[in-house]
C-alpha cells in the first residue's frame, strides 16, 4: 500500500460517539484507523448503519471527532477553525447521493458549479460563464447547459453537475458518498467512468463509499469493509472477490446476485445489523457470524496485518492458514 | 393464468401512451422478471395489472385476462373480491402501506377478517402462523409492535407475509427487495423462491436489479421507455441476448468477478 507515494490523509483511532436515548451514548464510529493515498480510491463499504457515513462527514469536516484524529497532510483537522478552516475547505470537496437536494432551489447550473470559485475569488463575476462551460465541458455535458435549471435535467446530469461542482476547486480529496447508487446502472456505469477519468488526469483521491461492494471493487484501489461502525477488514481492491477473509466480507459477496457468477445470493448469514452498535466487549459480527466462538463474545479482536497492505479484524486464524496453504500449493 | 394481450396505458390527456403494445404470457407457479431502467414503465405494466394505475393512468388497449376473465372492466365489488385473496401486491417498503398509527396485528387481522369470516382469535393466530412461516422471530411482539417499530427487512417480512397468507395465484412485486441491505436482501429473495415452490404462487417481479431478476425469474422481459425490446428464457436472455440494450444493461451491472476501472 505505501510504496504508492503520499499519503494525504490519516484517519488514527477516530470515535463518533452520539446521545442515544435512554442508553447514554452510541458509537456510530469506534476507533476507525485508515488512510488515504495521493491519486488512489479508498472504498468504504458496509450497509445502513455501519456508520460509512458518519465517517464521511468527519472527513468532510462537516462534524468533528468525538475521539482521535484526522491528520491531513500532518495538519489535525479538528483544530483547524474560522479562516483556516474556511480555507481548507477547498482541499476536501464531497459529493452526494442525490445533488438535486444538495443544489439550492432557483439556482442555475452556472450559479452551483461557480459558487465555489466565486467563493474563494477563483474568478469575477463576468467571468462566471465561460468557467461554467469549461467545467462542464470537462463532465462531458454541453456547455449550454449553463443557463439551465437543474430541475429540468436527468439524475445522470444533475450528478455530473455535482462532480463539477465539487471539481472545481482543484481539491486534492473528493469523497463520494453512495455518489452513484441513486442512478441507473448503465448512467451509474458512465459516471463511474467520468470518476475513474478524471482521477487519472487530475491525480485526485477519493474516499468511494457505497452499499455495492462490486461496485467498490471495481473502482477502489484500497477497500475498507465496516460494520456497525468498525472497520472490519483493509484489502487490495483487487484482493476483494478471492483474497477477502472477514467472514462479514464473504457474506456481503456471496449476498451479491452476481450476473456471471454461478450463483449469488446464497448468503449464509441471517439476522439484520439492526440495534444500537455497542462498544462494549466482543465482536461487532458475533450474534450473525457462523463461526462465533467464546472469545469472539468477550474480547474484540483488534485490525491485524495479515500481509503487506491487508488487514483483518477476527480472531480466527483458521481461515488465513486454509488460504495460505492454497497459495503454497499454487 | 395471465394473458397480457396487446396493452397500452396513457395517463391523463396525454396522446402518447406510457407503455405500449405490451404482450406477454405467465403461468401458474412461474416467475417472470421485468426489468428495466426508471421511467420504461415497468411499474405502470404491474399497476395495471392491479388495476390501480396512479393519477389518470387507464388501461387505453389491449386486454389483461387472469383465469380467462378481463381484467380491465370489473365493478369495485368484484376487485375488492380479487384483490388480496387470488392477486396480491408487495411494494418497495412495506411500512409504507401501513398504517402508522395501528399495531400490526390489528391491521392484519383487519385484513383477514375483511376477506374470510373468522374471528378476531382466528385472524390473530393465523397471522402470527404466517409471520412465522416468513422467519420472523418472535412473532407475538411483531403483531404488537407498529411499523416503525420493525427494521425495514421485517416490515418486508410482514408485507410478504401478509400477501401470501391467502395463497394468491399471482403476486405482484414491484422492487420488493430494492431499498434492503444486500444481505437481507438475499434472505427475502431465498424466501419468496421458497414460498413460490409450496404455493406455486406466480410472481411478477418488477426490479432495477438484474441480479436479483437473473435468481429469481424463470422469464425475464426488458423494457425499455414503455415497449419490451427482450423477451426470453433466463438463460436467453442473459447469456444470448439478442437486443444491444440488453447487452448494455447487463454490461453495466458491477460484478464480484468483472472489470476493475483502477
Amino acid at each position: 500500500m505505501s510504496e504508492t507515494g503520499e499519503r494525504i490523509l490519516e484517519v488514527k483511532h477516530v470515535t463518533k460517539r452520539y446521545p442515544a436515548a435512554g442508553h447514554g451514548q452510541l458509537a456510530a464510529d469506534y476507533d476507525v484507523n485508515l488512510e488515504l493515498y495521493r491519486g488512489r480510491t479508498l472504498g468504504i463499504v458496509g450497509e445502513s448503519g455501519c456508520g460509512k457515513s458518519t465517517l464521511a462527514r468527519m472527513l468532510a469536516s462537516l462534524e468533528p471527532p468525538t475521539e482521535g484524529e484526522i491528520l491531513y497532510r500532518g495538519k489535525n483537522l479538528a483544530q483547524l477553525k474560522g479562516e483556516a478552516l474556511r480555507l481548507h475547505r477547498q482541499k476536501i470537496q464531497m459529493i452526494f447521493q442525490d445533488p438535486a437536494a444538495a443544489f439550492p432551489p432557483g439556482m442555475r447550473v452556472m450559479d452551483i458549479v461557480c459558487e465555489p470559485l466565486l467563493n474563494f475569488k477563483r474568478i469575477r463575476r463576468h467571468d462566471r460563464e465561460t468557467a461554467a462551460k469549461k467545467l462542464l465541458e470537462m463532465v462531458e455535458l454541453p456547455g449550454d447547459f449553463a443557463l439551465r435549471d437543474p430541475q429540468q435535467m436527468s439524475g445522470g446530469q444533475r450528478q455530473r453537475v455535482g462532480i463539477a461542482r465539487a471539481l472545481a476547486l482543484e481539491p486534492e480529496i473528493v469523497i463520494c458518498d453512495e455518489a452513484t447508487s441513486a442512478l441507473d446502472v448503465s448512467v451509474q456505469k458512465s459516471v463511474t467512468e467520468l470518476l475513474v477519468r478524471l482521477q487519472r488526469e487530475k491525480n485526485i483521491s477519493y474516499c468511494f463509499i457505497s452499499h455495492d461492494i462490486a461496485l467498490v471493487r471495481a473502482v477502489s484501489h484500497e477497500v475498507a469493509v465496516m460494520y456497525l461502525g468498525n472497520v472490519v477488514e483493509v484489502l487490495p481492491g483487487e484482493q476483494l472477490a478471492e483474497g477477502s477473509l472477514h467472514p462479514y466480507t464473504r457474506a456481503l459477496i456471496e449476498a451479491v446476485f452476481d450476473l456471471r457468477g454461478k450463483d449469488g445470493g446464497r448468503t449464509a448469514i441471517s439476522g439484520e445489523a439492526s440495534g444500537v452498535p455497542d462498544v462494549s466487549e466482543g465482536c461487532p459480527f458475533r450474534q450473525r457470524c457462523r463461526y462465533c466462538t467464546e472469545v469472539c463474545r468477550t474480547e474484540r479482536p483488534r485490525l491485524r496485518t495479515v500481509e503487506e497492505g491487508h488487514q483483518v479484524a477476527c480472531h480466527l486464524e483458521f481461515r488465513e492458514k486454509r488460504r495460505m496453504e492454497k497459495r503454497r500449493l499454487e | 393464468m395471465l394473458s397480457i394481450q396487446d396493452v397500452s396505458v396513457t395517463y391523463g390527456k396525454k396522446s402518447e401512451p406510457a407503455v405500449r403494445n405490451i404482450s406477454f404470457e405467465m403461468e401458474q407457479g412461474e416467475i417472470i422478471g421485468i426489468v428495466g431502467e426508471s421511467g420504461s414503465g415497468k411499474t405502470t405494466v404491474i399497476r395495471a395489472i392491479m388495476g390501480c394505475l396512479s393519477g389518470q393512468g387507464r388501461v387505453s388497449g389491449g386486454e389483461i385476462l387472469f383465469e380467462g376473465k378481463s381484467l380491465t372492466d370489473l365493478s369495485p365489488e368484484e376487485w375488492r373480491r380479487l384483490r388480496g385473496t387470488e392477486l396480491s401486491m408487495i411494494f418497495q417498503d412495506s411500512g409504507a402501506m401501513m398504517n402508522p398509527i395501528r399495531k400490526i396485528g390489528s391491521q392484519y387481522a383487519e385484513y383477514l377478517r375483511a376477506h374470510q369470516r373468522m374471528s378476531r382469535k382466528e385472524a390473530w393466530d393465523m397471522g402470527k402462523k404466517m409471520l412465522e412461516r416468513m422467519e420472523l422471530p418472535d412473532s407475538d411482539r411483531v403483531m404488537r409492535s407498529y411499523p416503525f417499530q420493525l427494521s425495514g427487512g421485517m416490515r418486508q417480512r410482514v408485507g410478504i407475509a401478509m400477501a401470501m397468507t391467502f395463497q394468491p395465484k399471482l403476486l405482484l412485486a414491484d422492487e420488493p427487495t430494492s431499498a434492503l441491505d444486500v444481505t437481507t436482501q438475499a434472505q427475502i429473495v431465498r424466501q419468496m423462491l421458497d414460498l413460490r415452490g409450496t404455493y406455486r404462487t406466480g410472481i411478477l417481479l418488477v426490479t432495477h436489479n438484474l441480479g436479483v431478476a437473473a435468481y429469481m425469474a424463470d422469464k425475464i422481459l426488458v423494457m425499455k421507455e414503455g415497449c419490451i425490446v427482450e423477451a426470453g428464457s433466463r438463460e436467453q436472455v442473459l447469456y444470448r441476448p439478442s437486443h444491444a440494450y440488453t447487452r448494455a444493461l447487463i454490461d453495466s451491472v458491477p460484478s464480484m468477478g468483472g472489470v476493475r476501472f483502477v
